[in-house]
């Protein structure tokens, strides 16, 4: 009899399953490359435009109000504020903002009191020890409050 | 040189003497080409209207077809709702899909054949279908196109991946090790949300809550669900304050869309539904506008389309409203931003009937997230009740406003403003 596949039950429902493996490599450019060293000296980097005076994390080589060039570079205060935060279990992600500074960094934040966890809240980086930073985010630990 | 002062030079170069037989010539012409100009401005009539719409799926998963297979037969039901020969008629094309979530790279050279689209113009916008809708729109208004189909599908029940594809989309090296999936972007958005507007946990459970019965009159509907305030708000969190229920589930499903010049239209379809005004908008790729408690993208792209379909007061203009509600909270916040909510900072909460009904139809809610299909998806809904509405000659629903956002951590939408007169 000639193959139906209406009249089979399973066949047609059967699906081809495929991976492929895709590796990619990241150029963190002038802006970049400068927030990741000041990481290593555990410092928090943000760009500052020429024509607007405008700055900003994370850096970058152009203004994103005024579309001029940032070629200036200004450490963030050494506590920032609590934007907003989410959690799941023990984990806990946060939005942190600098004053006078355009843009948030995300980072884990840890807490022993949730109760003082609130929006506005002072928070400061904790870095890892300076021997084993790569220049990654993850040079910071993690962001703790500042209270 | 001014094109008056030209001809005057060219006439005189050519009459000379006889130049005031030339400027009789030129007042001449003045006035008739001002005539002409009129009398063509009320016979041309450049409006666009949707002619015909198709869709396929809608359902959590849709083993037994390929997402080609989804699409010709939403395609198929299109054009046989307006008579169109998809080889001879349609003159553009535009797909709108996104080569991870199809799980093929230049996934546009897989698009034409099922829609009957080989070997004619096509284009793919890598967007929601309603920037889609938008491409169209201009298509036609330009004189390029005087039929032209959109389509948008989901076929994420195929996608093994889906999780990955949405940590794909962060930024690789300050986000990536940090948000996960990329939830707690709409979760952190959420919070900041409800700070900023005072907006309560009670409120958007009122949205789960409506969506999903209003889901129960709609056979599209894959996950509405008679669902109390009190039921939504014991749900579990996903990432604390999104809890699971807040968020549209995946779904399959394919929209086409054709739209029509209004010289075609008319002939095309009794029941013409025009595009009276279309705009988009992308707020920013920083990380404050991803999260920021204002749909800023929304505010802009309403902005646009507004100002076409000249609509001043959007709260009394509009008789229902299509909005994005992917995460429940994003409701509020897009039919702030749309200005189409009474939400008073100040009063601590929101009222408990806006102005103008929004996704009557259950919304993403209900009928889940098609990913690029999402803004094709409320198109069809309002087109749907505008078209019903006609039919019954009911007065309540005549103009429409149609939102899109492109999901997280975009801050990307579109705005239609649709109306049967
Ligand atoms: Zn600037």
């Amino acid at each position: 009899m000639e193959y139906n596949p209406l009249f089979d039950g399973t066949y047609h429902l059967r699906p081809w399953v495929d991976s492929l493996p895709l590796e990619y490599k990241y150029s963190l450019g002038v802006a970049g490359k400068t927030f990741s060293e000041g990481l290593r000296r555990g410092k928090i980097l943000a760009s500052k435009c020429s024509r607007c005076n405008e700055s900003r994390i994370p850096p970058s080589i152009y203004c994103v109000g005024c579309f001029g060039y940032s070629d200036g570079y200004v450490q963030v205060s050494e506590t920032g504020t609590l934007y907003s935060f989410a959690s799941r279990g023990d984990l806990v992600v946060a939005a942190v903002e600098f004053k006078g500074v355009k843009g948030l960094l995300f980072h884990r934040l840890v807490v022993s009191d949730r109760n003082k966890l609130e929006i506005g809240a002072p928070v400061r980086p904790v870095f890892v020890q300076e021997a084993i930073r790569k220049g990654d985010i993850t040079d910071i630990d993690h962001f703790e409050l500042a209270v | 040189m001014n094109n008056k002062a030209g001809i005057e030079q060219y006439l005189y170069a050519s009459f000379g003497p006889e130049l005031k037989f030339g400027r009789w010539l030129m007042v001449s012409k003045a006035f008739t080409d001002k005539l002409v100009g009129n009398i063509g401005a009320l016979l041309l009539d450049d409006k666009v209207a949707i002619v015909g719409i198709g869709y396929s799926g809608f359902s959590p998963a849709t083993p037994s077809q390929s997402y080609k297979e989804l699409i010709f037969d939403a395609a198929s039901r299109a054009y046989a709702e307006c008579s169109v020969n998809p080889r001879k008629d349609v003159e553009s094309f535009v797909c709108c899909e996104e080569d991870l979530w199809e799980g093929t790279s230049i996934t546009d050279e897989y698009a034409p054949d099922q829609l009957g689209a080989a070997q004619r113009n096509i284009c793919t916008v890598s967007q929601d279908g309603l920037n889609g809708v938008a491409t169209a729109y201009m298509h036609i208004k330009s004189g390029v196109a005087s039929i032209a189909v959109v389509e948008s599908h989901s076929k994420l029940s195929n996608v093994l991946s889906q999780s990955q594809v949405r940590e794909f989309a962060l930024e690789p090296y300050y986000e990536r090790p940090i948000l996960s999936d990329g939830i707690p972007v709409a979760a952190m958005q959420m919070r900041r949300f409800m700070h900023d507007y005072k907006v309560t946990e009670e409120d958007i459970a009122q949205v789960v809550s409506k969506n999903k019965k209003n889901g129960l009159f709609n056979q599209r509907s894959s996950y509405a669900a008679d669902v109390s305030v009190e039921q939504a708000m014991r749900s579990p969190f996903v990432w604390n304050p999104l809890r699971r229920i807040q968020m549209a589930p995946p779904a399959d499903g394919c929209v086409v869309a054709v739209l029509a010049s209004a010289e075609k239209a008319r002939s095309m379809t009794e029941q013409p539904v025009w595009i009276k005004g279309i705009g988009w908008n992308s707020a920013s790729t920083s990380a404050e506008s991803a999260i920021s408690s204002d749909a800023l993208y929304a505010k802009e792209a309403a902005k646009m389309a507004y100002k076409i379909a000249g609509v001043n007061s959007p709260k009394s203009y509009f008789d229902f409203a299509e909005v994005d509600d992917t995460y429940a909270f994003k409701e509020l916040q897009h039919a702030e931003a749309l200005g189409i909510a009474d939400m008073d900072v100040s009063k601590g909460n929101m009222p408990a009937v806006a102005p103008v009904p929004i996704n009557m139809s259950g919304g993403s809610l209900s009928l889940g997230d098609l990913v690029e299909a999402t803004g094709l998806v409320r198109l069809l809904e309002a087109v749907q009740r505008l078209r019903n509405a006609e039919r019954k000659r009911s007065k309540g629903s005549k103009r429409a406003l149609v939102q899109s956002w492109r999901g997280i951590p975009s801050s990307s939408g579109a705005v239609a403003v649709l109306g049967v007169e």
